[in-house]
């Protein structure tokens, strides 16, 4: 599924730079993921990673290059548009809406959404895929636990039925077992032919389960290439995997 | 141990009660609004008192040139005045959330401040009287402008202005600023298109309103259902039909309010954009929007509490009326937890009952009661009674 050339491309970066203030970060970055691929990008604490996400959701304004949807510059999108053209993100560190409960913020996520019957069936789609959320579906979001709050995030992403799912550290602060749960679920978002852009810290796992894998380093792309590829490569396993 | 006699009258008077609740309600309608803004945007909308003055002019307009009966110039004021609202947002507020780099924002204060002077400056040129108010007017616009300009280059001397995306701190005391600027400009227009002359509502329009819905007669308690039916003259009223409607506008707008907050999707939206404006554009919220959104509910709240206000006081429409309402609802807002909509309201009902008993303790104190408490609060609770403890100030 991974580079066929007829694949039509979701989200595609083109040489962009971004920053903040004086302080450039993304060094002109090129990459794409297509349609159906599971793409990650992985580097260390301050490479530039959340930049890059954050860049292609607006909060950050792209200085030069282009960050394209379905092959439209992005540049003069308002933010909700980005979401209604199908891009969906996980933040780094949840971001719940904390004093709301678990169902107001999946509603939240269907936001731009008209189709009620539509929302139902997503959410029980999504308390399929978590059933804990299910039996939490009228607590406050902040009184979750942090892989339940995770879960919440991943859930609440899923219910604008994205064409494209970002995702920024799902696995931060959170014990093994649970980290493997949540690779167990991008997996079967993987096998549900979703297109996922996955950002993590946690090399092997996320290269493990990924199409293909981009690296950043210091706000430059140094390597890219199939997941299990990079997996073998000699410098990635010495920078990432600690060997 | 006289106050503590004329205290003890107000405690057993019914009147001090009504009129106690009668202004409770009308500073909790107020309250709403400081605290929807506040709680979305972090801003104290200094402009908010100006709200209620133009409410009221609009009301006044309305039964004045439309012949519409009051509760019809009620609702009249909440549109136009919603509209103003929204467009208070976009000129004034959104522009600095729009995080302009440093030289458009000077531009902006000092094209607002040098219309605002020119204006003033052309129109005042042969009252007589009412010229020194305007001067006093402009100069304070003068100083305003000056001090925007002070703290525009004191921010950017301190590299607030570094990050275009994150200038929160700076966008703050940004908008601080503009809210009290804007707060002169519309007084200063209201001051223009009406002159300083005190108004009121004509007798006939409010009739309905002073007729008297409880009575005491020589017989006993009369109710009167019909406030059309004949003047009851020598009755000593009890209770007001416009009290009774303040309450029920009151009641009836609250539970409006809480229903829309709680159960609607844009309330949803209102309550996701206070938590998190970030997170709410990555719902796919046009938080923009909804912040228009908020500021056209409390203003049209606002309407209804200037109405009511100036029929209850009655003749006091002038161009600075907004300012003690506005600043007693502040008060309130800060006393029940800026940010919650409850505490407003329970904030507001608070500041009427302190101002109600302490008025009947000492008349020309009766604001001062109410200032005191929120200095009090301020001092030993400064996030309210229903508001919570936020981790850290900025
Ligand atoms: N809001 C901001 N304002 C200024 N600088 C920022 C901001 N956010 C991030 N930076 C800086 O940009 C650089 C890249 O940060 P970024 O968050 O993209 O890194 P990251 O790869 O996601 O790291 P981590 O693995 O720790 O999440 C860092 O040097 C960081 O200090
Ligand atoms: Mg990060």
């Amino acid at each position: 599924m991974s580079k066929d050339a007829k694949s039509e491309v979701v989200l595609e970066l083109d040489n962009v730079r971004s920053g903040y203030g004086r302080m450039e970060v993304l060094r002109g970055i090129s990459l794409h993921v297509c349609r159906g691929e599971v793409v990650c990008l992985i580097g260390a604490n301050g490479a530039g990673k959340s930049t890059t996400l954050n860049t292609v959701c607006g909060l950050v304004r792209v200085r030069s290059g282009e960050v394209r949807l379905f092959g439209e510059n992005t540049a003069d999108f308002t933010r909700d548009r980005l979401v209604r053209n199908g891009l969906s993100q996980v933040p780094e560190g949840r971001k719940l809406f904390s004093d709301m409960t678990v169902q107001e913020n999946l509603e939240l996520g269907a936001y731009l959404r008209k189709d009620k019957d539509g929302i139902a069936r997503d959410r029980e789609h999504v308390y399929s895929l978590f059933p804990v959320l299910r039996e939490r579906s009228h607590q406050m979001a902040g009184s979750l636990s942090g892989g339940e709050q995770q879960m919440c995030a991943i859930a609440r992403a899923l219910m604008s039925r994205p064409k494209i799912l970002l995702l920024d550290e799902p696995s931060l602060g959170l014990a093994p077992i649970l980290v493997k749960q949540i690779f167990q679920i991008l997996e079967t978002l993987k096998d549900e032919g979703r297109t996922v852009f996955l950002v993590e810290q946690n090399a092997r796992m996320a290269l493990s389960m990924a199409d293909r894998g981009y690296v950043l380093q210091t706000g430059n792309l140094v390597r890219e290439g199939p997941g299990r590829e990079l997996l073998e490569d000699e410098e990635v396993r010495k920078a990432y995997l600690g060997k | 141990m006289e106050w503590l006699t004329s205290l003890g009258n107000a405690v057993q008077n019914p009147a001090t009660y009504i009129d106690a609740l009668t202004l409770g309600s009308i500073y909790a309608l107020i309250a709403v609004g400081y605290t929807m803004v506040y709680g979305i945007i972090k801003l104290i909308n200094f402009a908010h008192g100006e709200i209620i003055m133009l409410g009221t002019y609009i009301g006044l307009l309305a039964v004045n040139t439309l012949n519409v009966p009051i509760v019809l110039a009620i609702l009249i004021a909440m549109l136009a005045c919603a509209a103003i609202g929204a467009i208070l947002d976009w000129t004034a507020y959104l522009p600095l959330r729009r995080s302009l780099p440093k030289a458009e924002i000077l531009s902006i204060i000092g094209l607002v401040g040098g219309a605002a002077l020119l204006i003033a400056y052309f129109t005042t040129g042969e009252a007589g009287d009412s010229m020194a108010t305007a001067h006093r007017l402009v100069l304070g616009f003068l100083a305003v402008v000056l001090l925007m300009l002070l703290v525009s280059t004191l921010a950017d001397l301190l590299g607030w202005f570094g990050s275009p995306r994150n200038n929160v701190k700076s966008d703050r005391l940004a908008a601080l600023i503009t809210a009290i600027g804007m707060s002169l400009c519309l007084q200063t227009m209201a001051h223009l298109l009406w002159s300083a002359k005190y108004e009121s509502f004509p007798t006939a329009a409010a009739k309905i309103f002073d007729s008297k819905l409880i009575a005491q007669t020589t017989e006993g308690l009369v109710f009167r259902w019909n406030p059309f039916g004949p003047p009851l003259i020598d009755a000593v009223p009890v209770l007001l039909w416009k009290e009774l409607v303040t309450w029920v506008a009151m009641l009836v707008l609250m539970i409006v309010l809480l229903v829309i907050v709680q159960r609607t999707k844009i309330g949803k939206a209102m309550r996701a954009c206070a938590l998190d404006q970030q997170t709410a554009w990555l719902m796919g919220i046009n938080v923009n929007h909804v912040i228009a959104f908020t500021f056209m509910i409390g203003s049209a709240m606002a309407a209804v509490a200037g109405i009511l206000y100036s029929v209850k006081v009655g003749g006091n429409i002038y161009p600075r009326m907004g300012y003690y309402p506005g600043v007693i609802a502040f008060a309130a807002a800060v006393l029940g937890g800026i940010g919650t909509i409850k505490g407003a309201v329970l904030g507001g009902l608070i500041i009427g009952f302190t101002e109600a008993f302490g008025g009947a303790v000492a008349q020309q104190y009766d604001k001062a009661f109410a200032f005191g408490l929120m200095v009090i609060f301020i001092l030993f609770r400064p996030w309210g009674i229903l508001g919570r403890k936020e981790a850290k100030r900025a």
